[in-house]
């Protein structure tokens, strides 16, 4: 038998560490659902955005410049990729495997220009705080708390973003119908390098919040992605909607089950859980809620 | 009157095949002009070349006294041509109120709800704009397609069988609308298969056959053309 008190902690921990995952999840379905890109340098711009934080949090030791520091370059970063690199094939037609590929370079390019630039050591992050809370029996790290806190924010200045601002309705015309919106004198590109950006904006922001849990490497973006792909697969690709009550469902199932099994036998279970929904419905959960 | 919009020797092959063959027509100021053919006889890719989706692969494009060859989509929409398509497509996951705020143009919040609210009404589709695009029927589409490129203020707007899938009931509709819309002064160029849409419509009816202009006239005058008669049929 569980005990409740057991069932609400891991409850809580799973919504916690849910809003980390939908920070990162976000972006990789938003960049699909708006630019056709499926992404695979995603981690590497959650890795980036650790290093810019770590760099610059020993720079200015403040951690509020660490953040804004990585939002902007990994911002940048984002923007550069579509630019660069993603524009030039935008007409051919095997784009969608292009971009993967492209992607997928250039997360391999920037893990490797760590490695030679800055070396292989971990560089430890400093906590924000060790301070914990106990609330109705309930132990919570403040510091993850305050992640989830940010996380939040962060997300829902995106969703106002989108729904209720000139630009979100570009991003919305764009991701619908990209010919038709040309002839309504939106720039798609012009879109699509926005959308880089913001993507790997919130991709970067994850990098430095979740830098003091992780650590800092060259290769610390994979987990994330590869745990993103999931909740992406799940939620369904493209739909910002489902794509968070997938990362909030996964998330807490994962935690549950720890209960019962190991962290590892958790993923098993979250990979399970992924094949299913596309064995039942290969649009995810927004198959089910998006019209 | 001054050719609004000309085209001049426009061209474009796609691969071997010649779509559009050195084509020279033109559309006036505020006029309403028909634009028929066999199916393959080069309408929509001139659509598609006056308003930027394709390039041309020789000839020009003039509008309004500016050389517009080869511009971008956006770019032909800021100097004032609309266009709508064949399968209307308004932005089905948004509400018809939404789709009305896409156009990019220059006036602020209020003068533009107030624009939107207006062409809403003129084309009856006030009582439905809170409702989403694709829940709306055939015919509500193509007014809707209609009032959003409206919202740009055209010069001219490009219509691509706006009959096609549209109830016969709502066709008298957007017979008038389109009237209407050419009243206050916007030049029309209608691709139309329904014959009886183009002959209650236009004044001028250009027809294309092979990429090429037949001829152009007044629906009557084509109507007894040897040439438009051989076009349709494949004569020799």
């Amino acid at each position: 038998m569980v005990s409740l008190g057991l069932l609400a902690q891991q409850i809580v921990n799973g919504l916690f560490f849910g809003g980390q995952l939908a920070l990162i999840a976000i972006g990789l379905t938003l960049i699909w659902g708006v630019a056709r890109v499926l992404n695979f340098s995603h981690g590497a711009m959650f890795m980036v955005g650790g290093y810019v934080g770590f760099f610059a949090l020993g720079f200015t030791g403040s951690v509020a410049a660490a953040i804004l520091a990585s939002i902007v370059v990994v911002f940048a970063l984002g923007w550069v990729t579509e630019f660069a690199l993603l524009e030039p094939m935008r007409d051919r037609e095997e784009f969608d495997i292009a971009s993967m590929v492209v992607t997928l370079g250039l997360a391999i390019f920037l893990e490797n220009a760590i490695l030679v630039g800055v070396g292989s050591r971990r560089r430890a992050f400093p906590a924000l705080t060790e301070e914990v809370w106990r609330v109705a029996g309930l132990t919570i790290s403040v510091q993850r708390f305050v992640i989830f806190l940010i996380s939040v924010f962060a997300l829902a200045a995106l969703f106002l973003v989108i729904s209720r601002t000139k630009l979100g309705l570009a991003i919305r015309a764009v991701s619908q119908d990209d010919q038709t919106a040309l002839l309504m004198g939106v720039r798609p590109r012009r879109v699509y390098a926005i959308t880089l950006g913001c993507s790997a904006a919130l991709a970067g922001l994850a990098g430095v919040l979740l830098a003091p849990l992780f650590t800092v490497y060259p290769s610390v973006g994979w987990y994330p992605f590869l745990l993103a792909f999931v909740v992406v697969m799940v939620g369904g690709l493209g739909s910002v909607r489902g794509t968070l009550i997938a990362a909030m469902g996964l998330a807490i199932v994962r935690s549950v089950s720890t209960i019962w099994v190991a962290a590892e036998s958790a993923m098993v279970l979250l990979f399970a859980i992924m094949i299913a929904v596309l064995l039942i419905n290969p649009d995810g959960i927004g198959g089910w809620i998006d019209g | 009157m001054s050719a609004l919009l000309a085209t001049d020797g426009l061209t474009k092959t796609f691969g071997g095949i010649v779509a559009v063959d050195g084509l020279d027509i033109a559309v006036d100021e505020s006029e309403l002009v028909g634009l028929i053919g066999p199916n393959g006889s080069g309408k929509t890719t001139t659509l598609n070349l006056v308003t930027g989706f394709h390039a041309p692969t020789g000839g020009a494009v003039l509008f309004d006294g500016d050389d517009v060859t080869g511009m971008k989509p956006y770019q032909v929409s800021k100097r004032g041509i609309g266009r709508t398509f064949q399968i209307s497509k308004p932005f089905g996951r948004m509400t018809v109120f939404e789709n009305m705020l896409v156009p990019n143009v220059p006036y602020g919040p209020k003068e533009r709800e107030e624009r939107i609210w207006k062409l809403l009404e003129e084309l009856h589709l006030d009582h439905v704009a809170e409702h989403r695009a694709d829940a709306l029927s055939g015919g509500q589409k193509k007014l809707l397609e209609l009032a959003r490129v409206l919202m740009l203020e055209p010069k001219l707007v490009l219509l691509d069988e706006p009959a096609a899938g549209v109830n016969p009931a709502l066709m008298d509709e957007i017979i008038a609308d389109i009237k209407q819309i050419n009243e206050r002064g916007t030049a029309i160029l209608v691709i139309e298969h329904d014959m009886s849409v183009i002959s209650e419509l236009c004044e001028r009816v250009i027809v294309m056959n092979a990429g090429r202009q037949v001829t152009t006239g007044t629906f009557e005058e084509i109507r007894n053309d040897e040439r438009v008669r051989e076009a349709y049929l494949g004569g020799a």
